[in-house]
């Protein structure tokens, strides 16, 4: 199991086997997005982006008090979210598949609207290729099997999946069925996060 | 005839020196070589020695630097504006460029970005007033490939790479005539303000003091206005190097152009161990178009300056050891001849201000002008 942590100007994800940065700040090159890395004109960072959404976290949960708990496993995701969107400057078709509730879904809006409004973030597929399919098994997924099928042959190739998983539900059995080789992050005893590059 | 106006960007006067610096010749240049009408306005300042060597343009001293003073102006002169010169992305740049638009200003505008990336970075440029001052451009250049290219992929704005150049404002031209290596001093130069914010001067010191032992012919030699807080540090650091202190020469600013051209003539290598820079720097520009060969660090524009090192080398940013590295290297380079060749080739073609002038001139043609 490992830890999310901010160290120097470089977010990580700390674990046992090695220490992988997330996002570094100190890229500068690597911004190609709206919002800055740092700031200079008491603007919203990247930073800030995370920030608020820890701070949000509960409203976005609805006060689930299960879910709630794993905040900082949002507050990683987001990060790895962010990262992706501040590869290019372009806006992004985003899909959706798994549980019903909106946590997910109102974690990445809410960075969408700083970092590219422009971007797109749907849940029902409506035949188009993805920039980026979200996994979202925090909750209940009623056809676990589909819902990878469809999200990973949504995604274009070269786009990015990302997956959250709390509890031993039947779509976390799935997703490590459709991704044995692929790296989890372990944040919590049930919680896991994928990332899978198509 | 086009006619040109350029307001000085700050609230400030314009400074002597910046006479002599891009943000003046190139207006300059496209009245010198295009035939456009050029107006430069500064609030009032130092005495302009400069302006000597700016025959022709007209040279407006306003009652103040203030912006309204500023407005006053445009507002007067608008309908003899064609093209209005902004440069970089200052508080009065925004506030002129605003005004322009509320008066319902036809004439085009230009500007001049001289980014780094960190401040690039930092730019909320998606948000008004950036947003608006870049999307009322014609056209936009950021004076190195490297930035430019990021610029591009950063902004929706087309962003032209027009690099800063070389004029000699003395003999009136862009052409300088090469030095072999073999005529030159085994010195080292480093030509710009003496201070540690920015220019990290004691990364320079540290790394010629590494270095002394295997370069015992050679000079380091800094050339520029000295920060009166660095005083103390060079007296100390003499002190604690009076084995190589006569090889370190100080010079408090040649404001003589002529001299200070002579001083890149004679040299063999030019060092520089900024932090940062927008664009490359004039003092990088004289030194390749001098054929020195380089020393300096990864700045943004390093590789406009060596090429694939065979301008020269780089080190990485506040590493001394590093960068004495590269000094041994070069001082003890067999081919240094060929490298001075190649950085004064380079120079010719890529920071020849003549050149880029009249490169901006048919862009702003191709545009309408």
């Amino acid at each position: 199991m490992g830890n999310f942590a901010l160290e120097g100007f470089k977010y990580l994800y700390k674990s046992e086997e090695k220490d992988e940065v997330l996002l570094d700040l100190e890229d500068w090159f690597s911004n190609k997005g709206r919002v800055p890395f740092h700031d200079y004109f008491d603007n919203t960072t990247v930073s800030t982006l995370i920030l608020n959404n820890l701070d949000a976290h509960a409203a976005f949960v609805g006060g689930d008090p299960v879910i709630s708990q794993y905040d900082i496993c949002y507050a990683m995701l987001d990060t790895m979210f962010i990262r992706e969107h501040t590869r290019s400057k372009d806006a992004k078709l985003i899909i959706e598949y798994g549980a019903s509730n909106d946590y997910i879904q109102k974690h990445f809006l809410n960075i969408l609207a700083e970092l590219k409004p422009e971007s797109e973030y749907i849940k029902e597929n409506d035949d188009r290729k993805s920039d980026m399919v979200v996994l979202n098994g925090v909750g209940e997924c009623t056809d676990p099997e589909v819902a990878v099928k469809n999200a990973y042959e949504t995604l274009k190739d070269g786009g990015v999946l990302f997956a959250m998983c709390i509890g031993q539900t039947p779509l976390k059995q799935e997703i490590e069925r459709a991704f044995p080789n692929e790296k989890k992050y372990l944040l919590a005893p049930d919680c896991v996060i994928w990332k899978v590059r198509k | 005839m086009h006619r040109i106006t350029s307001i000085v960007w700050e609230p400030r006067p314009w400074y002597n020196v910046e006479l002599a610096k891009d943000i003046a010749l190139v207006p300059y240049l496209l009245h010198k070589n295009h035939g456009c009408e050029v107006t430069l306005v500064t609030g009032p300042g130092e005495e302009y020695t400069y302006l000597e060597y700016l025959e022709g343009i007209n040279f407006v001293v306003l009652e103040d630097s203030s912006i309204e003073c500023k407005k006053e102006y445009i507002r007067k002169n608008i309908d003899n504006i064609d093209l209005f010169m902004f440069y970089g992305v200052t508080s009065h740049d925004l506030l002129m460029s605003e005004y322009l638009r509320e008066i319902g200003a036809k004439c085009m505008k230009t500007c001049a970005l001289d980014m780094n990336i960190e401040y690039a970075d930092r730019l909320v440029f998606y948000k008004d007033p950036f947003f608006s001052y870049f999307d009322n451009m014609d056209l936009m250049w950021q004076s190195d490939a490297t930035m430019t290219r990021f610029l591009n992929e950063k902004w929706d704005w087309n962003i032209e790479c027009e690099r800063n150049g070389y004029y000699n404002l003395v003999k009136g031209t862009s052409k300088v005539d090469y030095v072999p290596i073999a005529d030159r001093d085994n010195t080292i130069l480093y030509v710009g303000r003496i201070i540690e914010e920015q220019k990290r001067i004691k990364t320079l010191l540290d790394a010629f003091v590494i270095a002394a032992d295997k370069l015992p012919d050679w000079t380091l030699k800094l050339i520029g206005p000295i920060d009166p807080g660095f005083f103390e540090y060079l007296d100390m650091f003499m002190e604690y190097h009076l084995e190589i202190a006569d090889r370190i020469i100080v010079i408090d600013n040649i404001s003589d152009k002529e001299e200070l051209h002579r001083e890149y003539e004679k040299a063999k290598i030019f060092a520089s161990t900024s932090d940062m820079e927008g664009g490359v720097p004039n003092a990088m520009t004289e030194a390749l178009c001098t054929g020195c060969v380089m020393a300096i660090t990864q700045i943004e524009s390093y590789r406009d300056c060596i090429g694939n090192d065979e301008a020269g080398l780089s080190a990485p940013i506040g590493d001394a050891e590093r960068f004495s590295d590269i000094l041994v290297k070069l001082c003890t380079e067999s081919d240094l001849d060929k490298m001075s060749k190649a950085s004064y080739d380079r120079g010719q073609e890529l920071f020849n201000l003549e050149k880029i002038a009249g490169e901006i001139y048919g862009k702003l043609c191709a545009r309408g002008f």
